[in-house]
């Protein structure tokens, strides 16, 4: 557990490093455009590359299973419905227990 | 001094309704924290010093995995990356703040402050210090009471499969992800990036996919050329 707590540290410094700087540097200098406009794009990537895979590729016992396809499904439709993160957290879990429910754990 | 403790008070207000959608997040990643096997202690030191939510959650992940290592700061550094983008977007209204100031600012830049913070500004609010500091702390408690809470109660679910848990982190970044499809050009992105990471998802595990799939993300923008 030494371990996690020095990466813990570390993960402090790596998120401290994404917040500062670049507030910095655009409070004194104009920042390209391209560089916008490139990371105007991060979350779209990071949060669809971190989604999509483990639900389309998602095994149970070892056997495909469509449970987190379906569950996901529902999370990004109450996500897009609402704008909240929290009701796609609340819908997808939800729906994944009444996935379960019906068809077995 | 009269008016920067109105705009503090008012910092604090506001943040309340945006932080308290995080309550939940906080109890799951509590929850989440002590089932991968940590502590309280380090489920807290989580939310006290890194205080990015995703970032927390995807790292607990690797964690349940037996994953402790270089991955774990990869995921932070790719999904912290759009804190990049508030700094590029806030940095212009604070050209006259010391930097001090703003090395303070920023350790309490994330999602919540920033959303708050950028809809005070377009509404066109003067660029207010005090504001921020009073939205932030009260972000700051809120999240790291709710993930004390959680880390607390942690142990008591045992059967996490049963009430869906395992789906938690990736039900709350597709609520990120819903939250950022803001264009059509988003979408294409997110369709594109999906491609990709899945590709790489193949070859090389979820850490290549979150890799991947950003680069993606981000040469597709850089290149675009119009609007």
């Amino acid at each position: 557990m030494d371990n996690v707590i020095l990466y813990i540290l570390l993960m402090a410094l790596v998120t401290y490093l994404t917040r500062f700087p670049m507030l910095l540097i655009s409070s004194r200098w104009t920042v390209p455009d391209w560089l916008k406009r490139g990371l105007a794009m991060v979350p779209v990537g990071v949060f669809s590359s971190l989604t999509v895979p483990p639900i389309l590729f998602h095994l149970r016992d070892g056997q495909w299973s469509p449970e987190y396809l379906g569950a996901g499904v529902v999370a990004l439709a109450v996500g897009l419905w609402r704008k909240q993160t929290v009701w796609a957290l609340l819908a997808g879990v939800a729906a994944l227990i009444g996935w379960r429910f019906f068809f077995g754990l | 001094m009269n008016s920067s403790r109105m705009s503090f008070v008012q910092g604090m207000k506001q943040i309340i309704p945006v932080a308290s959608a995080g309550i939940v997040d906080g109890l799951v990643f509590g929850i989440l924290a002590r089932q991968a096997g940590l502590g309280i202690t380090e489920a807290m030191l989580f939310s006290l010093l890194v205080n990015a939510g995703s970032s927390q959650f995807a790292a607990v992940g690797l964690i349940s995995q037996g994953i402790v290592g270089w991955p774990i700061l990869v995921s932070t550094a790719l999904l912290n990356a759009r804190h990049l983008l508030y700094g590029l977007s806030l940095g212009p209204y604070f050209r006259k703040t010391p930097p001090w100031k703003l090395s303070l600012m920023a350790a309490t830049l994330n999602d919540e402050t920033y959303a708050l913070k950028v809809t005070y500004l377009t509404a066109g609010n003067k660029p207010s210090l005090p504001f921020y500091a009073g939205a932030s702390i009260v972000d700051y408690v809120i999240w790291n009471a709710s993930t004390l809470a959680g880390a607390w109660f942690g142990t008591v679910f045992t059967e996490t499969e049963a009430f869906g848990l395992d789906f938690a982190f990736i039900a709350t970044f597709l609520g990120f992800l819903a939250v950022n499809l803001v264009s059509s050009f988003h979408v294409k992105v997110a369709a594109s990036a999906s491609i990709v990471a899945c590709l790489a998802y193949l070859v090389g595990g979820g850490v290549a996919a979150v890799i991947a799939g950003t680069v993606t993300a981000v040469v597709i923008g850089a290149v675009k050329r119009d609007g």
